[in-house]
């Protein structure tokens, strides 16, 4: 049985579909900029050295690791963007899904060009928040270490707080105690807390001559005890492999290291899953191309999301529910690659009906085991004594007891604006969403820059009003300025994704592959049985 | 004419003259040594007989052979070329045991075996050989002394030698003292005679030999000539019929010289007289030696004259006049002879190995391959490196030039690296198109394997992918927009290169996977070993390997010294312990560079015995 197709009304011709497409191009071109120079990793200078010295880049390694044409979901590619002077692309780290040896595994990847493969405070989230998706998803956890430890002139933001540096090795236990394989290979230096990466492992691989332990480097231990000692003799993988046992392998070469870490993920149990997929799939019915010109880059800008769903879902077909109740908030079922998922999507403010639908629907695509997807483009709950007095805050309350409380696996892609608790009820990086993605066009913060600035000013000229002072227009727009500047910056997705408040920005194109081989994972987690039926809203 | 004819021997050669006795309705007879009891001509023989290795392979035991053919009825013994097919000593154990040699009788066959005594008769027969000294008995001095009339450069050889083995060249007096011990032991080990004969070395010569034919009844002709210049480690590569260069007088003289020999010493059967040629002075030519048996290159021979040259052996053997076997010789066209070596000719030269896993012989027209080899084979040192020959016939030379080139390219030959992208190289040269070359070229000729091309390399990546998967995991090479496009490593030659993965391959190649390592093979690119991992040795990476004690005990053997090459899995120290022999072996190829071990020492766990360092 066949889901109904939507039908569109996007006329590509149309004068302000190709505005928008301009407009969104443009953000296109900014996003590939970024993302190219995050790429790239650390200074050409540094980047030059390690391929003189036979070594791999770091993006080599990972390709070498996964399977030949395997896809890779890399997470948090602008981490650390614009922060520390722009000296930490990619936050020196490099982490993402890939196939090895046939099975999704978690990649964490020191990227030795940017400082040395130190540990900046982006870095250890980061590491700590790809750690958490391999819990999550029951991935095997793969980590090509190749880093001088904590970055040291910000020592207090990276050491000894519950989530810095130590909470790398705390996971590193905990995960293989719920039996999910920690595997390393150690392709450059692991000093101080470095070290205890392999050592933490199930199971490790070292590269003879280039790969080094130590809790101490040789100048520390220098300086510490006067001891003369060369890095090969203190943490070589000779040492470390035949005397000390603190690795497990020893690879002639760095590819062969990589080959050996493939030969090892082969030996893994595959993981089962309880999701099912069907096996004959259509594509979307429209060009994703579309995409561009139907999102309106300036959020405040209203267009229906039945367009986007439509460029995102198989054969374009979407069942919808309750679609004559609460319009603003756009719920059904369709599947995207195959998977069948509860689809859930802003098309307007939210207002009680709207949360009720949404509590609703949550709580059926939970007991059907349906993931759920949130396409969160909103601007919060609907205000005004109307609503106040029927009860929005209880009614948005259920919606975010469901959103908190579904077992399901939840997948949360910000299109659009992400503002106050419109954020908590659409699934907010607060609600453990397995993954969450920003488009380029989207924003988020508590409310929009404007609004604000209105409020912040009000407060202010209702207190000069008690001690009978006035605000000339121009004095409340001075005012204004700087906090409209200051949400403008803060609530931009780049400043999100450099705080990894998010796991990544993606291209609108890239969403239903991004969707598809993040509920394909998602199915490994077995899920506690449910206590209640369905509430009737 | 015989009913059953014994092969003594294996390999391409054995099937070629299979293949002639199922054309004339003869019964064959094979014999094989244990490590071939699984080759093709064992297959293809239908009467087989076991050979035993004793004290050298079953192949060289005259005793066996003869045995075997008396047993299985056979009239005759057919030996090859190789193994005894110049041994005047199974000539003669035939004719004792009432069997027939298909060749020379013995006392020609030793007349031309030892080069002494073949100089002294070309000589007397008129035949210019080249200026030199040699007679048995002689001394280092005496030998030195003699020499002292020749004029340098000089040619040291054995004299029971031949295939190229042992040869030396002295640019001068010092040089030829300090050769001749090591010229001595070498010959002595080889070929078990240390006589040495010295010849002035023609630095600029072409090997040109003619092919002769004599009957039981002093009737003899030549079949025309073979151009064999073409060599490396004095083994012929490239081989053609007629010889491009050679103009009709000097065709004939020499065509006269090879027969007045062959009259000389009562040769029968067929044969080969190798000639030098002075490429600086065309018209000068010298006896080199004869080949008392069939040629490998015998097919450029046959090609232009339309003749099965093992049936010509076989009826000659069995009484026939030169008159009814050869009644007259018609030359038509060109013929072009590559032999395809398990090499790096790229590299020296250097013999390879391994197992084939693909051979496909070309089918091209004109063309005909000669090999005994079949998938699965592996490729030692234990015989020799030929694994195939290819010859092609054209109405012309350039005709015969592509048909070859073509057969080359047609040729697939997986698993083991052979130089038949080499061969392809050579025949593009222009010497080579304007046959300008002399025996020396081959092994001065420094020309690099090309790099892989972007459409090998496409076609590699592609190979490589053998997921088929259909859901999300797709092997498509999906990475997100914005980042780069996920690559697949490839190391050829040692050397990494970065393949984007875009559109895959629509080249269609013949593959081989073995493990990390692709071979692959087009027509139009060649045959590539792509490996997906750098592998030990071919990285700059340090390579050195301590080896030290596993157990607490006593030293009771030192295999090794420092210095010794060692290949992994050579034992090199075997340690007593716990009433039990552990014997250390390399874990890595290299040199012994330090033995801190004695014998009857006392060694604890973990400690250095000695170190294997790879060189570079």
């Amino acid at each position: 049985m066949s889901l109904p197709r939507i039908s569109t009304s996007v006329n590509v011709h149309d004068h302000s579909f190709l505005e928008r497409d301009l407009v969104f191009r443009g953000l296109i071109d900014e996003f590939n900029d970024r993302m190219a120079h995050a790429a790239l990793g650390g200074p050409e200078v540094v980047r030059v050295r390690p391929e003189g010295r036979g070594n791999l880049l770091p993006r080599d390694r990972v390709d070498q690791l996964l399977d030949p044409g395997s896809p890779f979901l890399e997470l948090s590619s602008l981490a650390a963007n614009g922060m520390y002077e722009d000296e930490a692309p990619g936050a020196g780290l490099i982490t993402g899904i890939g196939n090895i040896s046939g099975r999704p595994t978690m990649i964490i990847a020191n990227d030795a060009t940017v400082k040395g493969g130190t540990y900046y405070p982006m870095t250890v989230k980061k590491h700590l928040r790809a750690q958490d998706i391999a819990f999550e998803n029951r991935l095997p956890c793969i980590y090509l270490v190749d880093s001088g430890g904590a970055f040291l002139p910000l020592q207090h933001e990276v050491f000894p707080d519950r989530d810095h540096f130590g909470r790398i090795f705390f996971n590193q236990a905990r995960l293989s105690a719920s039996g999910i394989p920690q595997i390393s290979a150690v392709l450059g230096a692991c000093t101080a807390g470095g070290a205890y990466v392999p050592a933490m492992s199930d199971e490790n691989v070292i590269v003879d001559g280039q790969g080094h332990i130590f809790l101490g480097g040789p100048p520390l231990v220098k300086a510490a005890t006067g001891e003369e000692v060369s890095a090969e003799d203190l943490g070589g993988g000779a040492m470390h492999s035949r005397i000390s046992g603190v690795t497990d392998h020893l690879a002639k070469t760095e590819s062969l290291a990589l080959m050996t870490v493939r030969a090892i993920v082969s030996t893994l149990p595959h993981n089962s899953s309880w999701l099912t997929r069907i096996e004959e799939v259509e594509p979307p019915q429209y060009n994703d191309e579309e995409l561009l010109g139907i999102v309106p880059t300036d959020s405040r800008t209203t267009y229906d999301v039945r367009e986007v769903i439509a460029r995102i879902v198989d054969a374009s077909r979407f069942l919808e529910f309750k679609s004559e109740f609460g319009k603003t908030l756009v719920t059904g079922f369709a599947h995207i690659d195959g998977y069948s998922v509860g689809i859930i999507a802003n098309n307007g403010v939210l207002f009680s009906e709207s949360a009720l639908k949404g509590a609703h629907f949550i709580e059926i695509c939970d007991q059907r085991k349906i993931p759920l997807v949130f396409l969160q483009n909103i601007s919060g709950f609907m205000v005004g004594r109307a609503y106040e007095t029927g009860g929005i805050a209880k009614h948005g309350a259920k919606m975010v007891n469901a959103v908190a409380c579904a077992r399901v696996p939840k997948f949360t892609v910000i299109i659009g604006g992400s503002f106050g608790a419109g954020n908590y009820s659409m699934c907010g990086r607060a609600y453990d969403p397995r993954f969450l993605w920003m488009w380029p066009n989207a924003r988020i913060s508590v409310m929009g820059g404007e609004q604000a600035a209105s409020v912040l000013a009000t407060v202010k000229i209702d207190q000069l009003a008690a001690t009978n002072q006035e605000w000339t227009s121009e004095e409340i727009e001075g005012f204004k300025d700087p906090i409209r500047a200051k949400y403008e910056t803060e609530g931009s997705a780049y400043f999100s994704t450099a705080r990894l408040w998010d796991d990544g920005i993606i291209d609108p194109r890239d969403t239903r592959r991004v969707l598809s081989l993040a509920i394909s994972i998602s199915g490994a987690t077995p899920l506690p049985a449910s206590s209640f039926g369905i509430f009737r809203m | 004419m015989f009913s059953k004819v014994l092969i003594a021997n294996r390999g391409e050669v054995a099937l070629r003259i299979n293949a002639t006795l199922e054309k004339l309705g003869i019964n064959a007879v094979g014999v094989y040594t244990q490590q071939d009891e699984n080759s093709l001509h064992v297959q293809r023989i239908s009467e087989c007989y076991p050979l035993r290795d004793l004290q050298q392979t079953g192949y060289l035991d005259i005793q066996q052979i003869i045995a075997v053919a008396l047993v299985s009825g056979a009239q005759a013994i057919h030996p090859g070329y190789g193994f005894l097919a110049e041994n005047a000593k199974l000539a003669k154990a035939c004719k004792d045991a009432g069997l027939i040699f298909i060749g020379p009788p013995a006392d020609a066959m030793a007349a031309m075996g030892e080069k002494i005594s073949a100089r002294e008769f070309a000589r007397k027969a008129g035949v210019p050989v080249v200026p030199g000294i040699g007679e048995p008995m002689m001394t280092d001095g005496e030998l030195l002394e003699a020499c002292r009339d020749l004029s340098f450069p000089l040619l040291v050889k054995p004299a029971a030698g031949g295939g190229g083995k042992g040869l030396h060249v002295a640019q001068d007096m010092h040089a030829l003292r300090e050769l001749l011990p090591i010229a001595r032991r070498e010959a002595k080990a080889s070929f078990g005679d240390a006589t040495l004969l010295v010849e002035k070395y023609l630095p600029h010569a072409r090997h040109i030999e003619f092919q002769v034919v004599a009957d039981n009844f002093g009737n003899s002709l030549h079949l025309g000539e073979r151009e064999c210049s073409l060599q490396r480690r004095h083994q012929k590569v490239v081989e053609e019929a007629p010889a491009p260069r050679l103009s009709k007088v000097d065709r004939q003289v020499m065509g006269d010289a090879a027969l007045a020999l062959t009259s000389a010493i009562g040769y029968q059967n067929l044969g080969t007289m190798e000639f030098i040629v002075d490429a600086d002075s065309p018209t000068s030519f010298y006896f080199m030696e004869m080949n008392t048996r069939l040629q490998v290159e015998h097919r450029v021979t046959e090609m232009i004259t339309g003749l099965d040259l093992v049936e010509c052996q076989l009826r000659l053997a069995a009484g026939e006049s030169l008159n009814q076997v050869i009644p007259q010789v018609n030359f038509t066209g060109h013929a072009m002879e590559a032999r395809i070596y398990a090499e790096d000719a790229f590299n020296h030269f250097l013999p390879t190995g391994g197992r084939i896993g693909k051979f496909t012989a070309a089918n091209s027209p004109h063309t005909v391959t000669d090999s005994a080899i079949k998938d699965g084979v592996t490729v030692s040192s234990a015989f020799d490196p030929m694994l195939a020959k290819i010859a092609c016939w054209g109405k012309d030379r350039p005709g015969a030039l592509t048909h070859l080139r073509s057969a080359l390219s047609n040729t697939v030959l997986l698993g083991v690296t052979t130089n038949i992208d080499f061969l392809i190289t050579l025949l593009d040269r222009t010497e080579i198109k304007e046959s300008d070359y002399d025996t020396k070229y081959l092994e001065e000729l420094d020309i690099e394997r090309a790099i892989p091309t972007l459409a090998v390399l496409d076609a590699y990546a592609a190979l490589t992918i053998t997921s088929t998967e259909k859901d999300s995991w797709r092997p498509d090479g999906w990475r997100l927009k914005g980042m780069p496009e996920a690559q697949i490593t490839a190391y050829v030659d040692g050397v990494r290169y970065n393949v984007p993965l875009n559109q895959g391959s629509d080249l269609k190649v013949d593959s081989l996977r073995d493990d990390f390592r692709y071979w692959l093979h087009h027509k139009s690119f060649g045959t590539w070993l792509i490996k997906e991992t750098n592998e030990w040795g071919t990285s700059k990476d340090r390579v050195n390997e301590e080896i030290v004690s596993p157990m607490p005990g006593v030293v009771i053997a030192v295999n090794v010294s420092i210095g010794d090459e060692v290949t992994v899995g050579d034992p090199l120290v075997v340690i007593e312990a716990m009433k039990m022999e552990h014997i250390v072996r390399a874990t890595s190829p290299g040199r012994i560079v330090n033995c801190d071990v004695t014998l009857g020492s006392n060694v604890q766990v973990g400690q250095l015995l000695l170190k294997v360092v790879a060189d570079v």
